[in-house]
Protein backbone atom coordinates (compact mmCIF):
# COMPACT_ATOMS: atom_id res chain seq x y z
CA UNK A 1 0.00 0.00 0.00
CA UNK A 2 1.26 3.83 -0.92
CA UNK A 3 0.38 6.06 2.05
CA UNK A 4 -0.63 9.27 0.45
CA UNK A 5 1.31 11.96 2.33
CA UNK A 6 -0.80 15.17 3.78
CA UNK A 7 -0.16 17.19 0.48
CA UNK A 8 -1.91 14.57 -1.56
CA UNK A 9 -5.04 14.38 0.81
CA UNK A 10 -5.41 17.98 1.22
CA UNK A 11 -5.94 17.86 -2.67
CA UNK A 12 -9.67 16.70 -1.35
CA UNK A 13 -12.15 19.14 -0.45
CA UNK A 14 -12.65 20.02 3.43
CA UNK A 15 -15.96 18.35 4.75
CA UNK A 16 -15.34 19.95 8.18
CA UNK A 17 -12.85 21.53 10.07
CA UNK A 18 -12.74 21.98 13.65
CA UNK A 19 -10.42 21.87 17.10
CA UNK A 20 -9.96 18.96 19.04
CA UNK A 21 -11.99 19.99 22.20
CA UNK A 22 -10.54 19.35 25.89
CA UNK A 23 -14.10 17.62 26.63
CA UNK A 24 -12.70 15.05 23.40
CA UNK A 25 -9.68 13.48 25.20
CA UNK A 26 -8.70 10.51 27.37
CA UNK A 27 -7.28 8.96 29.98
CA UNK A 28 -4.35 8.29 27.32
CA UNK A 29 -4.30 12.12 27.31
CA UNK A 30 -5.60 12.03 23.42
CA UNK A 31 -8.66 12.26 21.22
CA UNK A 32 -10.23 9.20 22.42
CA UNK A 33 -10.81 6.40 19.51
CA UNK A 34 -14.94 6.87 19.27
CA UNK A 35 -14.53 10.51 18.39
CA UNK A 36 -12.59 10.03 15.22
CA UNK A 37 -15.18 7.99 14.14
CA UNK A 38 -17.47 10.45 14.79
CA UNK A 39 -15.84 13.30 13.49
CA UNK A 40 -15.10 11.17 10.55
CA UNK A 41 -18.79 9.96 9.89
CA UNK A 42 -20.08 13.41 10.53
CA UNK A 43 -17.81 14.97 7.78
CA UNK A 44 -19.00 12.10 5.45
CA UNK A 45 -22.33 13.44 6.07
CA UNK A 46 -21.97 16.54 4.99
CA UNK A 47 -19.97 15.36 2.01
CA UNK A 48 -23.18 13.34 1.24
CA UNK A 49 -24.97 16.15 1.41
CA UNK A 50 -23.36 17.94 -1.40
CA UNK A 51 -24.35 14.67 -3.22
CA UNK A 52 -27.97 14.61 -2.21
CA UNK A 53 -28.33 12.83 0.33
CA UNK A 54 -29.85 14.85 3.22
CA UNK A 55 -29.03 14.11 7.08
CA UNK A 56 -33.20 13.16 7.59
CA UNK A 57 -33.51 11.37 4.36
CA UNK A 58 -35.23 8.11 6.35
CA UNK A 59 -37.90 10.14 7.78
CA UNK A 60 -38.59 12.30 4.97
CA UNK A 61 -38.23 10.07 2.24
CA UNK A 62 -37.83 6.84 3.27
CA UNK A 63 -34.53 6.18 2.02
CA UNK A 64 -31.33 5.07 4.48
CA UNK A 65 -28.23 4.47 4.12
CA UNK A 66 -26.89 1.91 6.18
CA UNK A 67 -22.85 0.87 6.93
CA UNK A 68 -21.79 -2.06 6.38
CA UNK A 69 -17.95 -2.22 7.07
CA UNK A 70 -15.55 0.04 8.67
CA UNK A 71 -11.68 -0.38 8.70
CA UNK A 72 -9.93 1.91 10.68
CA UNK A 73 -5.95 2.97 10.90
CA UNK A 74 -4.64 5.30 13.58
CA UNK A 75 -1.51 6.82 12.09
CA UNK A 76 -0.97 9.44 14.56
CA UNK A 77 -2.55 10.82 17.53
CA UNK A 78 -4.68 14.32 17.88
CA UNK A 79 -4.09 16.27 20.94
CA UNK A 80 -5.87 19.02 22.79
CA UNK A 81 -5.86 21.81 21.03
CA UNK A 82 -4.86 20.91 17.74
CA UNK A 83 -6.65 21.81 14.35
CA UNK A 84 -8.22 18.82 12.33
CA UNK A 85 -10.53 18.23 9.06
CA UNK A 86 -11.93 15.92 7.40
CA UNK A 87 -11.53 14.28 3.48
CA UNK A 88 -13.62 12.06 1.78
CA UNK A 89 -12.62 10.13 -1.54
CA UNK A 90 -15.19 8.30 -3.24
CA UNK A 91 -13.54 4.82 -4.05
CA UNK A 92 -16.23 3.41 -5.71
CA UNK A 93 -20.11 2.42 -6.28
CA UNK A 94 -22.33 -0.56 -7.52
CA UNK A 95 -26.07 -0.43 -7.67
CA UNK A 96 -26.75 -0.96 -3.98
CA UNK A 97 -23.24 0.04 -2.16
CA UNK A 98 -20.93 2.53 -2.13
CA UNK A 99 -16.99 2.63 -1.63
CA UNK A 100 -15.09 5.89 0.26
CA UNK A 101 -12.74 5.98 2.23
CA UNK A 102 -12.31 9.32 5.20
CA UNK A 103 -9.32 11.15 6.27
CA UNK A 104 -8.40 12.95 9.44
CA UNK A 105 -6.11 15.60 8.46
CA UNK A 106 -4.09 17.10 11.66
CA UNK A 107 -3.67 20.54 10.28
CA UNK A 108 -1.49 22.07 13.46
CA UNK A 109 1.70 19.31 12.18
CA UNK A 110 0.48 18.82 8.36
CA UNK A 111 0.25 14.42 8.59
CA UNK A 112 -2.24 12.11 7.99
CA UNK A 113 -3.71 11.06 11.34
CA UNK A 114 -6.45 8.66 10.94
CA UNK A 115 -7.91 6.87 7.79
CA UNK A 116 -11.21 5.12 7.90
CA UNK A 117 -12.74 3.17 4.69
CA UNK A 118 -16.17 2.24 5.01
CA UNK A 119 -18.95 0.47 2.40
CA UNK A 120 -22.23 1.67 2.84
CA UNK A 121 -25.89 0.28 1.55
CA UNK A 122 -29.11 1.92 0.10
CA UNK A 123 -31.73 0.69 1.97
CA UNK A 124 -35.49 1.21 1.61
CA UNK A 125 -36.57 2.20 5.35
CA UNK A 126 -39.98 0.29 4.20
CA UNK A 127 -38.81 -3.33 3.73
CA UNK A 128 -35.52 -2.48 5.75
CA UNK A 129 -33.71 -4.26 2.94
CA UNK A 130 -30.84 -2.93 0.19
CA UNK A 131 -32.42 -1.19 -2.79
CA UNK A 132 -30.66 0.64 -5.88
CA UNK A 133 -29.52 3.65 -5.85
CA UNK A 134 -31.88 6.84 -7.00
CA UNK A 135 -30.44 7.60 -10.39
CA UNK A 136 -29.28 11.04 -9.46
CA UNK A 137 -27.63 9.80 -7.03
CA UNK A 138 -26.13 7.08 -8.54
CA UNK A 139 -25.19 9.72 -11.11
CA UNK A 140 -23.55 11.89 -8.84
CA UNK A 141 -21.51 8.90 -7.32
CA UNK A 142 -19.94 8.48 -10.30
CA UNK A 143 -19.07 11.69 -11.13
CA UNK A 144 -17.09 12.27 -7.57
CA UNK A 145 -15.63 8.54 -8.00
CA UNK A 146 -14.38 9.32 -11.72
CA UNK A 147 -13.13 13.17 -10.19
CA UNK A 148 -11.08 11.30 -7.52
CA UNK A 149 -9.72 8.60 -9.94
CA UNK A 150 -8.24 11.61 -11.65
CA UNK A 151 -6.37 13.44 -8.27
CA UNK A 152 -2.90 11.98 -9.26
CA UNK A 153 -2.49 9.92 -5.73
CA UNK A 154 -3.62 5.82 -4.91
CA UNK A 155 -6.34 5.07 -3.15
CA UNK A 156 -4.70 3.18 0.37
CA UNK A 157 -7.22 0.69 0.39
CA UNK A 158 -7.26 -2.43 3.27
CA UNK A 159 -8.17 -5.07 0.85
CA UNK A 160 -10.34 -5.74 3.82
CA UNK A 161 -13.48 -4.88 1.95
CA UNK A 162 -15.02 -5.21 -1.99
CA UNK A 163 -18.38 -3.51 -3.27
CA UNK A 164 -20.94 -6.30 -3.89
CA UNK B 1 -17.62 -13.22 11.44
CA UNK B 2 -16.60 -15.60 9.11
CA UNK B 3 -12.36 -15.89 9.42
CA UNK B 4 -9.89 -17.79 7.76
CA UNK B 5 -10.93 -21.34 9.42
CA UNK B 6 -14.52 -20.35 8.57
CA UNK B 7 -17.30 -18.82 11.20
CA UNK B 8 -17.16 -18.99 15.09
CA UNK B 9 -20.32 -20.91 16.33
CA UNK B 10 -22.46 -18.80 18.58
CA UNK B 11 -22.18 -21.27 21.11
CA UNK B 12 -18.54 -20.46 21.30
CA UNK B 13 -18.91 -16.60 21.15
CA UNK B 14 -21.31 -16.98 24.25
CA UNK B 15 -18.52 -18.84 26.33
CA UNK B 16 -16.17 -15.23 25.97
CA UNK B 17 -17.18 -13.70 29.07
CA UNK B 18 -20.18 -10.82 28.75
CA UNK B 19 -20.27 -7.02 29.20
CA UNK B 20 -22.97 -4.67 29.14
CA UNK B 21 -25.94 -7.17 29.01
CA UNK B 22 -29.30 -4.78 28.78
CA UNK B 23 -32.16 -4.46 26.49
CA UNK B 24 -31.37 -1.85 23.85
CA UNK B 25 -33.07 1.36 25.34
CA UNK B 26 -34.58 4.36 23.33
CA UNK B 27 -31.38 6.45 23.83
CA UNK B 28 -29.53 4.59 21.80
CA UNK B 29 -31.55 4.67 18.84
CA UNK B 30 -30.78 6.81 15.95
CA UNK B 31 -32.72 8.15 12.50
CA UNK B 32 -33.09 5.16 10.91
CA UNK B 33 -34.92 3.39 14.05
CA UNK B 34 -31.92 1.11 15.37
CA UNK B 35 -28.86 1.01 17.60
CA UNK B 36 -26.83 3.61 16.12
CA UNK B 37 -23.16 2.05 15.20
CA UNK B 38 -21.26 4.92 17.05
CA UNK B 39 -22.99 2.58 20.13
CA UNK B 40 -21.47 -0.93 18.48
CA UNK B 41 -17.96 1.21 18.44
CA UNK B 42 -18.18 2.41 22.08
CA UNK B 43 -19.45 -0.52 23.94
CA UNK B 44 -17.17 -3.19 21.37
CA UNK B 45 -14.24 -0.90 22.55
CA UNK B 46 -14.67 -0.42 26.50
CA UNK B 47 -15.19 -4.86 26.75
CA UNK B 48 -12.47 -5.22 26.09
CA UNK B 49 -10.29 -2.46 27.85
CA UNK B 50 -12.80 -3.56 30.85
CA UNK B 51 -10.84 -6.76 30.96
CA UNK B 52 -8.00 -6.22 30.84
CA UNK B 53 -8.66 -3.94 33.57
CA UNK B 54 -10.75 -7.18 35.38
CA UNK B 55 -7.41 -9.60 34.43
CA UNK B 56 -5.09 -7.34 36.63
CA UNK B 57 -3.72 -4.18 34.18
CA UNK B 58 -5.41 -1.84 37.30
CA UNK B 59 -5.84 2.25 37.60
CA UNK B 60 -2.19 2.16 38.70
CA UNK B 61 -1.06 0.98 34.93
CA UNK B 62 -1.32 4.55 32.86
CA UNK B 63 -0.30 6.89 36.42
CA UNK B 64 2.13 4.36 38.21
CA UNK B 65 3.71 1.95 36.01
CA UNK B 66 3.71 4.56 33.39
CA UNK B 67 1.76 2.54 30.45
CA UNK B 68 -0.80 2.16 28.10
CA UNK B 69 -1.87 0.41 25.14
CA UNK B 70 -3.11 3.04 22.40
CA UNK B 71 -5.19 1.54 19.43
CA UNK B 72 -4.14 1.35 16.21
CA UNK B 73 -6.57 -0.62 14.31
CA UNK B 74 -10.24 -1.11 13.92
CA UNK B 75 -12.31 -3.46 11.68
CA UNK B 76 -16.19 -3.32 11.77
CA UNK B 77 -18.58 -5.56 10.26
CA UNK B 78 -22.37 -4.68 10.61
CA UNK B 79 -24.28 -7.96 10.15
CA UNK B 80 -27.95 -7.42 11.92
CA UNK B 81 -29.65 -4.86 13.19
CA UNK B 82 -30.95 -4.55 16.87
CA UNK B 83 -34.15 -2.51 17.90
CA UNK B 84 -35.63 -0.75 20.76
CA UNK B 85 -36.36 -3.45 23.38
CA UNK B 86 -33.91 -6.20 21.83
CA UNK B 87 -31.86 -7.90 24.70
CA UNK B 88 -27.82 -7.94 23.87
CA UNK B 89 -24.77 -8.15 25.33
CA UNK B 90 -20.83 -7.86 24.27
CA UNK B 91 -18.45 -10.70 24.13
CA UNK B 92 -14.61 -10.35 24.12
CA UNK B 93 -11.77 -12.19 23.96
CA UNK B 94 -8.05 -12.03 22.85
CA UNK B 95 -7.07 -13.78 19.59
CA UNK B 96 -3.22 -13.15 19.75
CA UNK B 97 0.06 -11.07 21.24
CA UNK B 98 3.19 -9.97 20.47
CA UNK B 99 5.96 -8.82 22.50
CA UNK B 100 4.48 -4.79 21.86
CA UNK B 101 1.14 -5.70 20.35
CA UNK B 102 -2.27 -7.41 21.19
CA UNK B 103 -5.59 -7.84 18.94
CA UNK B 104 -8.84 -8.48 20.72
CA UNK B 105 -12.46 -9.08 19.12
CA UNK B 106 -15.75 -8.57 20.44
CA UNK B 107 -19.29 -9.59 19.40
CA UNK B 108 -22.51 -7.78 19.79
CA UNK B 109 -24.72 -10.57 20.49
CA UNK B 110 -29.12 -10.32 19.32
CA UNK B 111 -29.39 -12.61 22.57
CA UNK B 112 -32.70 -13.45 21.67
CA UNK B 113 -32.30 -13.81 18.16
CA UNK B 114 -28.94 -15.42 18.16
CA UNK B 115 -27.67 -13.25 15.75
CA UNK B 116 -24.46 -11.43 15.88
CA UNK B 117 -25.16 -7.38 15.41
CA UNK B 118 -21.86 -6.12 15.01
CA UNK B 119 -17.92 -7.96 14.89
CA UNK B 120 -15.35 -5.54 16.30
CA UNK B 121 -11.44 -6.30 15.70
CA UNK B 122 -9.25 -3.89 17.60
CA UNK B 123 -5.14 -3.97 17.09
CA UNK B 124 -3.51 -2.20 20.02
CA UNK B 125 0.27 -1.26 20.54
CA UNK B 126 2.07 -1.20 23.80
CA UNK B 127 3.61 2.21 24.90
CA UNK B 128 5.45 3.89 27.43
CA UNK B 129 3.61 7.14 28.54
CA UNK B 130 6.96 9.16 28.44
CA UNK B 131 8.09 8.60 25.16
CA UNK B 132 4.36 7.82 23.85
CA UNK B 133 6.10 4.91 21.66
CA UNK B 134 5.89 0.93 21.55
CA UNK B 135 7.63 -0.40 24.23
CA UNK B 136 7.14 -4.29 25.45
CA UNK B 137 4.51 -5.98 27.48
CA UNK B 138 5.72 -6.14 31.32
CA UNK B 139 6.37 -9.96 32.42
CA UNK B 140 3.20 -10.10 34.99
CA UNK B 141 0.61 -8.36 32.32
CA UNK B 142 2.32 -10.99 29.66
CA UNK B 143 1.71 -13.80 31.34
CA UNK B 144 -1.78 -12.99 32.20
CA UNK B 145 -2.48 -12.09 28.60
CA UNK B 146 -1.12 -15.55 27.18
CA UNK B 147 -3.73 -17.12 29.76
CA UNK B 148 -6.56 -15.66 28.34
CA UNK B 149 -6.09 -16.15 24.65
CA UNK B 150 -5.20 -19.51 25.32
CA UNK B 151 -8.85 -19.94 26.91
CA UNK B 152 -10.33 -19.73 23.90
CA UNK B 153 -8.00 -20.77 21.39
CA UNK B 154 -10.91 -21.05 18.76
CA UNK B 155 -10.31 -17.34 18.65
CA UNK B 156 -7.00 -17.50 16.75
CA UNK B 157 -9.08 -18.36 13.05
CA UNK B 158 -11.98 -16.13 14.23
CA UNK B 159 -10.42 -12.85 13.25
CA UNK B 160 -9.89 -11.80 9.62
CA UNK B 161 -9.88 -8.08 9.48
CA UNK B 162 -6.59 -7.00 11.43
CA UNK B 163 -3.80 -8.86 11.95
CA UNK B 164 -0.76 -8.09 13.83
CA UNK B 165 1.30 -10.06 11.37
CA UNK B 166 0.81 -8.04 8.47
CA UNK B 167 3.08 -4.53 7.96
CA UNK B 168 0.42 -1.55 8.79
Amino acid sequence: MNEPSYDDVATLPISLQQRVPVAFEDINGHLNIRHYVGIASEGLDETLETLGIPQLWPLNDGQACFTAEHHMRYLAELRTGEELSVRVRFVGRSERAAHVLVFLLDETHQRVSYVMEEIFLHVSMETRRTSPWPDDIAQAFDAVVEEHRGLGWEAPLSGSMALR
Amino acid sequence: MTGPDGPASLAQVRELPSYFAQDVGADLIDVNGHVNISHYFRLGAWAPWQRLQDLGMDKDYIPVRGMSFFTVGHHLDYTAELREGEPFSVRTGLLERTDKALHAISYVLAEARDEIACTMEITYVHVSMDTRRATPIPEDLAATLDTEIAAHPWLAGAGGGLSLRRPR
